[in-house]
């Protein structure tokens, strides 16, 4: 299981030492309409504990304040974790012209198991030609002890929009952190555009140039799409 | 007097006819005095320094290693892998590698400063060992992969040509410490003798032949990035980077 899922190799969610295997879908195309094109949603398929939700806007949304007819779907957690061995996927399809709003409705909380299995989420995006996908997950909290992989992979047709933005809290109050690893692979157009790993609280030499007893208690980036800007009181 | 009457050749200064023996090389690329403008940065120690990241000797180290670990590993994995392409006469990996490091450098202001230092480092090159290869690039390369044909003109392997790379990468924040923090510089230097190991290792690491461009190392430093973008505007400074 931990050979499988280091860094750098790609690996397959395994069955065997997996505890939940989670697998949730959401897919969206722009069709014309009475009061001009609207973004609808041809898939949502929620699968425990991933569970995704049509929703309207609660709060102010960077990029796409003025869009009319766009669509807005919350991923909510409906149980804890993912825990050690926990194998979750969401795949992400957004159709041509489309606009998706995906954000999420809690933070994350990581959790080690007993037997100190690797947790694994691998999110699979894909936006068409002069599609929109903003993209606004909630926090990702590492608890002491876990052990977990974080895949997200990108593709973007040519003229798509992408706002991703993420954010990592090492350990809860006063808690140390367990170990975070990320993968981040966006390709437009067949080309590589970002692409970053990221390894928090693993070995102290492979932390990221962060000095002893200063770690900082978390991490937060955004992709903006060319012209742009995050709101300030979007970012938490 | 010749009785062939023939005139004497004059020396061809353009051409380097006897190639420098490897290890002449290699010293010669890492030294802090190779005129390529690295002495002019701090690697992000600068403005760690100013935030209060960066103190003393203990967090300079820490500094390092995670510098090394992290960027010096993907600096040392382009450098290796661009004089081995060199060295296979495949320009067209070059350009594949220079485009894959643009998609590990998010910071626009270290992306400017790797390209500034790349094209610095192909005129020095141009002028002591001209070599057709070094024109397969364009003006401005990324550092690392400007280094790797560089290393491989001068008869580097790819070993050492991702050592020099991790080299690069603490010495010259080791250099720039003792200007910025008033250290001493025998401390520091026993600072940079500690992480030997931890280099050789990391160029082993750097020195794996990838197919795949996407699966070469791309391990972020979130903090570096940050304060470069925070130096690249501060109009007090000693270091450009």
């Amino acid at each position: 299981m931990t050979a499988a899922a280091t860094l750098g190799t790609r690996s397959t969610p395994q069955a065997g030492s997996a505890r939940m295997l989670a697998h949730a879908r959401v897919a969206t195309v722009l069709r014309a309409g009475p009061g001009g094109p609207r973004t609808h949603v041809t898939t949502l398929r929620s699968d425990p504990p991933l569970a995704l939700r049509q929703t309207i806007a609660t709060r102010p949304e960077p990029g796409v304040s003025t869009t009319p007819g766009i669509a807005r779907v919350s991923l909510t957690a409906a149980a804890a974790g993912p825990i050690g061995g926990d194998q979750y996927r969401l795949d992400v399809d957004v159709g041509a012209g489309s606009t998706l709003v995906l954000n999420e409705v809690s933070a994350t909380l990581l959790l080690p198991s007993h037997d100190g299995a690797v947790s694994r989420s691998v999110i699979r995006i894909h936006v068409e030609t002069a599609g929109t996908l903003i993209w606004l997950p909630g926090a990702v909290i590492a608890a002491r002890r876990c052990d977990h992989l974080n895949e997200v992979q990108v593709e973007l047709a040519e003229g798509a929009r992408l706002l991703m933005r993420e954010e990592f809290l090492l350990g809860r109050h006063h808690e140390p952190c367990g170990r975070l690893r990320q993968q981040v692979r966006i390709r437009q157009a067949g080309r590589s555009l970002y692409r970053q790993d990221l390894d928090l609280g693993g070995p102290p030499r492979a932390r990221p140039g962060w000095p002893r007893g200063t770690e900082p208690s978390g991490h937060s980036s955004s992709w903006t799409p060319r012209g742009t800007t995050l709101p300030r009181r979007c970012r938490s | 007097m010749t009785s062939a009457g023939a005139a004497p050749t004059p020396p061809d200064h353009t051409a380097r006819t006897t190639p420098i023996a490897s290890g002449a090389a290699l010293l010669l690329l890492a030294d802090g005095r190779f005129p390529a403008g690295g002495y002019a940065h701090s690697g992000s120690l600068e403005p760690s320094i100013t935030a209060g990241r960066v103190h003393d000797l203990t967090t300079l180290e820490s500094f390092l290693s995670g510098r090394a670990a992290t960027v010096g590993l993907v600096a040392a994995a382009f450098a290796a892998a661009s004089c081995r392409a060199t060295h296979d006469h495949d320009p067209a990996r070059l350009a594949g590698l220079d485009t894959a490091l643009d998609a590990r450098t998010p910071s626009p202001a270290q992306r400017a400063t790797s390209r500034q230092l790349g094209r610095q480092l192909l005129r020095v090159a141009t002028a002591i060992a001209p070599d057709h290869r070094l024109d397969s690039l364009g003006a401005r390369p990324h550092q690392p992969v400007a280094l790797g044909v560089v290393g491989a003109v001068l008869g580097l392997t790819p070993r050492d040509t991702a050592l020099a790379a991790l080299h690069e990468s603490v010495a010259g924040p080791v250099a720039a410490a003792v200007r910025l923090m008033a250290l001493d510089p025998f401390a520091t230097h026993a600072v940079l003798a500690r992480l030997g190991p931890l280099l050789e290792q990391l160029a082993q690491q750097a020195d794996q032949p990838h197919g795949d461009l996407d699966e070469m190392p791309a391990l972020s430093a979130p903090l570096l990035d940050i304060a470069a973008e925070q130096h690249a505007t501060r109009t007090t400074r000693l270091f450009a980077s």
